[in-house]
């Protein structure tokens, strides 16, 4: 897959792209810059359907030709195809207080947000539909599923409102959405994932067995990827308010191994699920995520 | 019920470095910074300080470290149990003074009246006691709500014969009141004299009343009685005023001897007697005192002649009485038996005969060949005791053997030399004209210089280290000492430098062998002499509570015991001079207080069970700081 160039990719870089001011802009400076990029567009002959059938006149593609109906009638006829949006993609926000956490100039919340926004650029672009959901240990905000451009724009002021709530229940909202929809679509959840795996991967797999495709964007932060701490501190839970004395140097090898066993399980029945998880650090520029997306979505159709 | 007092309440103060831990505890958690984290669930299981376990921890050693600080300023301050019972009801003691100088015609009964007022007068819900005293000090009846048994006490009270000593008697009413509060009632007749001697203190926080009971108006006691020439002597002591013309009888064993009629005059007077006192008995001068104290309308004395003191002889050998014959005739010497009883003994034996050298006062040693390292340890304990020990430094003396008599046990070198041949006899000179040996010749001493030595012991003075080695009570001609003194812890050490059986000298066949003798082992003696005439309070163990005379114990003969002259004299203090003596033992009573705490607090020795407690929490500190760390 091709990479966009190096100035596209330091000027997609989180800590720049914040200062873009406006989640509109932010989404649509990230996707145009990713699809700039890209030298033939995945979504080629997406979203088309047939609509009538006319005469053959020279310049058609041959390909287009209905040769069926050719065998039948011995005339040449050309299918004729109309676009419409066939797709629902909802948005999953973890909200809660443990997505508040960053340590450089964009937290995790910050950094889902432009992802989801640029997510719902890329499908309102598209002309797909999409909702939002924010959600902490339960649904904060909801936007429901639409296409209109005036509906991009309430949903990406939905998501610049976003604060950080308390606790996380993942599986709640997926359960909540998986009785909802009517349609198979698209679920798209960014989160920490700081909860019971287990549940998690339940609500996950029971959104799937529905016929959806799901995409877990599993957000964390460099910090809680690589435990950089030098000194001994009484580290403060965000969401529990737990408190631990704790020298860094002493527990750091556990502290690894631990977040490394909890990505590689989410990494592993995700995948057995038929899921795609792809590990987002919030540190990388916000291309890296999307291009995970496309691609993912590339192998699928 | 028990109270828990300080030696030194001072040393409390050092618990204030109990906030030291307190405030580096506090310091110490400010500076640990706090990170706020969004996965601390990571963290759980790995080796980290939960916040409140870690918190538990430091709190307690914090709690460990403040009472080790507190545990070692509580052992400076030296703890201690006082067993005084928890104060709970107010007492009065009724303190009555049986003292002989409440003998008085009419005294007892007013004593005994008045203090049967003080126990009627005690306020109500106070505990009422009764102690009575003289020299010593009694509880009669015990502190208790019922006043009825304090008046039976009361009922019971006599004079005696002893004298009066304050401090005594309230000493002991405080330590019946204890910590409580209350007040003492003295039922007394505030002689003066009664607070010469004795010992004790009260608590500043008793109130001392006084009921007092009124002195006769004069007394004439008996003091002595002193044998001259041809008479015997009593001397009388009138205080106040006098009876007038009255009886004054002499006695020996109850016999009426004679008797005169005096008007005794103010303060001391001479009765005499024509009459001589016989050898033996107990002669009694008695008056008839209308007014005063019976007690001392007696005076009595011992005319039982000394028996004679012992003295051991210890020689080479016993069987040969050549070199002992001018010694033991010479100490035998006197009326009837003699003054000294003489034991002879062989050196080889004085291990093996302990008997007769506990028996002795004095040790003449002739001879030392024969003598043990066991019999020298004897003789040196002997004079450390406080015996006598003439040494007599002749031929039989081996200078070798008894030079480091007392060696080994920091006693002197007795500087034993070699022996002299004088070509010209030497005499005897004295040096030490006061010396009781020698100041008993009075002015017979020149007889001393009238016998002839030819052969002397030489004997040092002064040691190599320059230390004193004695007292040279005389010397010979040559200037070389003849007669050395040293002191040997209670006893005393007499060397001589040459014989007593007419070989070196011909000092036995002088006058002045039997007297220097008589001198020499009566002044080694004196030291262990047993008197015979005791004062009521100083009599020896065993003596009865009787004046008169009584046999002494162990078969030593008879003694008489007297009143304390003093006592005779009904001289009273005011009111005013008796309550400042008794602020003056208040104020003696905090020393006292602390010295008794003293006592208390060592026998308890509470500050090393302290120190080992704070020893074991110092350990635990340790153990739960290495966990921490």
């Amino acid at each position: 897959m091709p990479s966009p160039a190096g100035n596209e990719l330091s000027f997609l870089d989180p800590a720049i792209v914040t200062r873009l001011g406006s989640l509109e802009l932010i989404a649509r400076t990230v996707v145009e810059g990713v699809l700039v990029g890209l030298h033939r567009s995945p979504f080629q002959g997406f979203s088309v359907e047939f609509s009538e059938y006319r005469q053959y006149l020279p310049g058609d593609a041959p390909s287009t030709i209905d040769w069926k109906l050719f065998a039948r009638s011995d005339r040449y006829y050309v299918k004729k195809f109309e676009e419409e949006t066939n797709l629902e993609c909802h948005l999953l926000l973890d909200v809660s207080a443990s997505m508040g956490y960053g340590s450089q100039a964009v937290s995790k919340l910050h950094y889902g947000a432009f992802l989801a926004a640029s997510l719902a650029y890329l499908m309102h672009r598209q002309r797909d539909g999409v909702g939002l959901t924010l959600f902490d240990d339960r649904v904060v905000e909801s936007v429901p599923i639409g296409t209109r451009s005036g509906h991009l724009r309430g949903l990406l002021a939905t998501l610049s409102r976003a604060v950080v709530g308390s606790r996380s229940d993942v599986s709640l909202p997926l359960n909540q959405l998986a009785g909802r929809m009517t349609r198979r679509g698209l679920v798209v959840l960014i989160s920490d994932l700081f909860d019971e795996p287990s549940a998690v991967i339940d609500g996950l797999k029971h959104l799937r067995f529905q016929g959806s495709e799901v995409l877990v964007f599993h957000t964390l932060d460099p910090a809680e990827l690589t435990f950089p701490f030098e000194h001994a501190a009484r580290f403060e839970d965000l969401e529990t308010g737990e408190e631990v004395l704790a020298v860094p140097a002493r527990v750091r090898e556990h502290y690894l191994a631990q977040i490394r066993a909890l990505m590689e399980r989410y990494r592993r029945e995700l995948r057995l699920a038929d899921i795609d998880y792809h590990l987002v650090d919030t540190g990388n520029p916000l291309d890296t995520a999307l291009l995970a997306y496309l691609a993912a979505r590339g192998r699928r159709w | 019920m028990f109270g828990f007092s300080f030696l030194f309440p001072a040393f409390l103060i050092g618990c204030l470095a109990a906030a030291v831990p307190i405030v580096l505890h506090l310091m110490r958690r400010e500076r640990l910074p706090r990170v706020r984290f969004s996965a601390i669930r990571f963290l759980r299981g790995a080796p980290v300080e939960q916040t409140r376990r870690r918190r538990l921890r430091e709190l307690l050693l914090l709690a460990l470290r403040v009472a080790a600080l507190l545990l070692l300023a509580f052992a400076f301050a030296r703890p201690f149990f006082s067993d005084a019972e928890a104060p709970d009801r107010a007492a009065t003691v009724v303190l009555v003074d049986t003292s002989f100088s409440m003998s008085a015609p009419g005294q007892a009964e007013r004593a005994r009246a008045q203090a049967l007022e003080a126990i009627a007068a005690a306020p109500d819900g106070h505990l009422v006691g009764v102690v009575a005293f003289d020299d010593t000090a009694r509880v009669v009846a015990d502190l208790a709500s019922s006043r009825a048994r304090a008046r039976a006490a009361v009922d019971g009270l006599a004079p005696g014969v002893h004298g009066t000593r304050y401090r005594e008697g309230l000493a002991a009413a405080s330590r019946l009141i204890g910590a409580r509060d209350g007040r003492i009632v003295v039922v007394t007749d505030l002689q003066a004299s009664g607070w010469e001697e004795g010992e004790g203190a009260i608590s500043p926080q008793i109130d001392v009343a006084i009921s007092d009971v009124a002195p006769p108006t004069g007394n004439l006691a008996v003091v002595s009685i002193e044998p001259e020439s041809g008479a015997t002597v009593a001397v009388l002591f009138q205080a106040g005023a006098s009876a007038g013309e009255i009886q004054v009888a002499l006695a020996v064993d109850g016999d009426l001897l004679s008797e005169v009629e005096v008007t005794p005059e103010p303060g001391r007077s001479t009765v005499r007697f024509p009459e001589v006192l016989p050898a033996t008995g107990v002669a009694t001068v008695s008056v008839d005192d209308p007014i005063g104290y019976p007690p001392d309308d007696r005076r009595y004395r011992l005319l039982d002649p000394q028996p004679p003191v012992p003295v051991l002889v210890v020689t080479t050998d016993v069987r040969v009485e050549a070199p002992v014959l001018y010694l033991e005739r010479a100490l035998a010497a006197g009326e009837d038996a003699g003054p000294f009883s003489v034991e002879r003994v062989a050196a080889e034996d004085v291990a093996v005969r302990p008997e007769s050298l506990e028996r002795a006062r004095a040790v003449v040693l002739m001879g030392a060949r024969g003598l043990d390292g066991r019999g020298r340890d004897r003789l040196a304990t002997f004079v450390r005791g406080g015996g006598g020990l003439l040494l007599v430094a002749g031929p039989r003396l081996e200078p070798a053997l008894v030079t480091d008599l007392f060696d080994g046990n920091n006693g002197p070198q007795l500087g034993l030399g070699a022996t002299v041949v004088h070509d010209e006899p030497v005499a005897l000179t004295p040096t030490d004209l006061r010396h009781p040996v020698i100041a008993g010749f009075g002015n017979l001493v020149g007889t001393l210089g009238r016998a002839r030595f030819t052969r002397t012991l030489a004997m040092t003075v002064v040691d190599p280290d320059g230390a004193d080695a004695g007292l040279v009570i005389a010397r010979f001609e040559d200037g070389s000492p003849a007669l050395v003194e040293h002191v040997v812890g209670e006893g005393r050490v007499l060397v001589f430098a040459s014989d007593l059986e007419n070989v070196w000298n011909d000092f036995p066949r002088r006058p002045a062998f039997v007297p220097f003798l008589h001198e020499t082992v009566g002044y080694l003696t004196s030291h262990r002499a047993q008197p015979r005439e005791f004062v009521v309070g100083a009599a020896p163990p065993g003596a009865p509570d009787a004046l008169g005379a009584f046999t002494l114990a162990d078969g030593a003969g008879r003694a008489v015991l007297n009143v304390e002259p003093r006592e005779s004299d009904p001289t009273s203090l005011a009111p005013e001079e008796f309550e400042a003596s008794v602020s003056r033992l208040a104020l003696a009573a905090g020393r006292e207080t602390r010295d008794e705490a003293g006592e208390r607090e060592a026998g308890q020795g509470l500050w090393r069970y302290v120190l080992m407690l704070m020893a074991l929490v110092l350990v635990a500190e340790g153990l739960l700081g290495r966990r921490a760390a």
